[in-house]
């Protein structure tokens, strides 16, 4: 039973990953920091029950289209807001995506009012047994999606020669740009990939806890996540989702079901006076 | 035709003149350096060429190429690598992923093949490590190609800055104090390595340095600027001998040299 809860922990884990990553990926190659990271994830959710429940599209196509329209919106997010913002500092690049994140919040619920809406899962909600585990499919489904996306950002990352000049970027602009190597691309690019890993998280998140104009708010544990992996460090924001999502799961096995909200940011807080850089954070170095 | 032609440069940075008028021209396959002391302009002209400041007045041709208004990168995929006076180095990355970032102009996979690493691209990936190794040979790096740069010392890392210059395989390679904090060994090393770059792999070298043996022993012209104006021009000897340089700025090196 508990090893169930802990599976059922990684998926909600795997979901606070996946902001969390969108976070740190923006985060480290502009610096900026993207309130609305949740918000992107639920406008793409609306697009696609736009799809499938007014215009009637089937789900899978629907589903498709939501990633697409993800990737659009952090393109559009970088073109509209951030780019004409690229010489302020990085606090008010936070406050105009705070800002963004509330009007799309708003905007939404004129369109689509402030209800929740049953989402249909891409995984079939029948429960499988994995040796000692009985697992449900749409977790299964989640920690399954979750893993491949990660899989498939590392490699092009590390391996592929646009992923390896957008570290460059990361690590020196100015460098980078002696390199031959836009940086204004890269910084778009960084955009529309996060805007693809919300677009993902909508696709995951929205059939467990509804899709509505609040769904946004899941960029709350991301930053937790991100800050108790490790703010900045990628394999930390992933750490972090998981454990995060581990323990909401697990102490309401223990105590009263109230303390789920509880447990994970004592932790966090805990966590942060020992370490105070994270799990994987590394402290930042200054050249003397 | 001159490789790269600097006409009537000039930029202030707030009351300050940084350049004023300044004018030289660098032939192909020469060494040419930019002497003067600390403030003279010298890497607010390699700021220039390379297009991270816009100058004021004045123009810079390369290789037929008015470069005067282009952004950084298009400049650099014209053919124009650069170090620089702080070694800026990607240096989380290992020396052969700052050797491929410097070859990226060069490779001309898209993101989506990049991400499925297709074939063409793996044959693309094979020639880059292919003459990224040759590069190491070349500057003697092969021992340290997995090292992350951080861990490396100085004198290994300028010679990393230049392989990732080089892999960018450029007409005119910049060269910003390339001598700075090196022992005379190591001095002796990369005065070898510059020449060879000049004579080995045809490329044109614009070297800003303080060290006046390297500077002496390797130019073939030499442009001295003061104050953001250029005094003189002309061989390693003229330049020894005009006057208003030793009073500017040799002085007492000139005897030693």
């Amino acid at each position: 039973m508990l090893l169930q809860v802990i599976v059922s922990g990684i998926a909600t884990g795997c979901i606070y990953s996946l902001m969390a990553l969108g976070l740190t990926l923006i985060y480290k190659s502009t610096g900026h920091v993207n309130f609305a990271q949740g918000e992107m994830s639920m406008l793409s959710g609306f697009v696609a029950f736009t799809m499938f429940h007014i215009l009637g599209f089937s789900v899978t196509f629907s589903l498709f289209i939501c990633l697409l329209s993800s990737i659009v919106i952090g393109l559009v997010m970088e073109r509209l807001l951030v780019r004409p913002a690229i010489r302020a500092p990085h606090f008010n690049v936070f406050i105009i995506t705070l800002g963004a994140s509330i009007v799309m919040q708003s905007g939404a619920g004129l369109i689509w009012t402030h209800d929740q809406f049953l989402f249909p899962s891409a995984f079939p909600s029948e429960t499988f047994s994995l040796g000692f585990v009985r697992v449900n499919g749409i977790s299964l489904g989640i920690i399954a999606t979750t893993g491949v996306l990660m899989l498939v950002l590392y490699f092009f990352f590390k391996y592929s020669k646009t992923g390896t000049a957008m570290r460059a970027v990361s690590e020196s602009q100015n460098a980078a740009l002696l390199m031959g190597i836009s940086v204004k691309r890269s910084f778009a690019l960084t955009w529309a990939i996060s805007g693809f890993i919300s677009g993902v998280g909508a696709v995951l998140i929205a059939p467990v806890i509804f899709l509505s104009t609040r769904m946004g708010l899941v960029v709350i544990n991301g930053f937790a996540a991100a800050i108790l992996g490790g703010w900045g460090s990628i394999p930390g924001a992933v750490l972090g989702g998981i454990m995060l999502g581990i323990l909401e799961n697990v102490a309401p096995y223990y105590f009263p079901s109230q303390i789920r909200n509880i447990i994970p940011f004592a932790v966090l807080v805990g966590v942060l006076i020992i370490k105070p850089t994270g799990i994987m954070g590394e402290e930042e170095k200054r050249r003397v | 035709m001159p490789l790269l032609s600097v006409a009537k440069l000039s930029i202030h940075f707030g009351g300050l003149a940084a350049l004023i008028n300044c004018s030289f021209d660098v032939e192909q396959g020469k060494i040419f350096s930019l002497i003067g002391p600390n403030g003279a302009g010298k890497t607010t002209v390699f700021n220039i060429i390379n297009g991270i400041y816009k100058a004021d007045r004045g123009k810079i041709l390369f290789d037929g190429t008015d470069i005067t208004h282009l952004a950084p990168h298009n400049v650099a995929r014209l053919g124009v690598a650069r170090t620089f006076q702080n070694i800026e180095l990607f240096s989380k990355m290992t020396v052969l992923e700052n050797v491929l970032v410097g070859q990226h102009i060069h490779l001309c996979s898209g993101i989506l093949s990049g991400g499925l690493l297709l074939g063409r691209v793996r044959a693309e990936e094979k020639l880059a490590r292919e003459e990224a190794n040759n590069i190491f040979d070349f500057l003697g790096l092969t021992d340290y190609r997995s090292h992350l740069v951080s861990d490396l010392p100085h004198g290994i890392q300028t010679r990393v800055e230049m392989a990732r210059a080089l892999a960018a395989k450029p007409k005119i390679l910049l060269l910003d104090e390339p001598a700075g904090g090196l022992n005379p060994q190591e001095t002796q090393v990369l005065m070898q390595l510059i020449e060879r770059i000049r004579s080995d792999l045809k490329i044109t070298v614009l070297l800003v340095e303080h060290d006046m043996a390297v500077v002496m022993g390797l130019s073939d012209r030499i442009c001295v600027l003061h104050f953001g104006q250029k005094i003189a021009e002309g061989s390693p000897g003229e330049i020894q001998k005009h006057p208003r340089v030793t009073e500017a700025y040799l002085g007492e090196t000139v005897e030693h040299a």
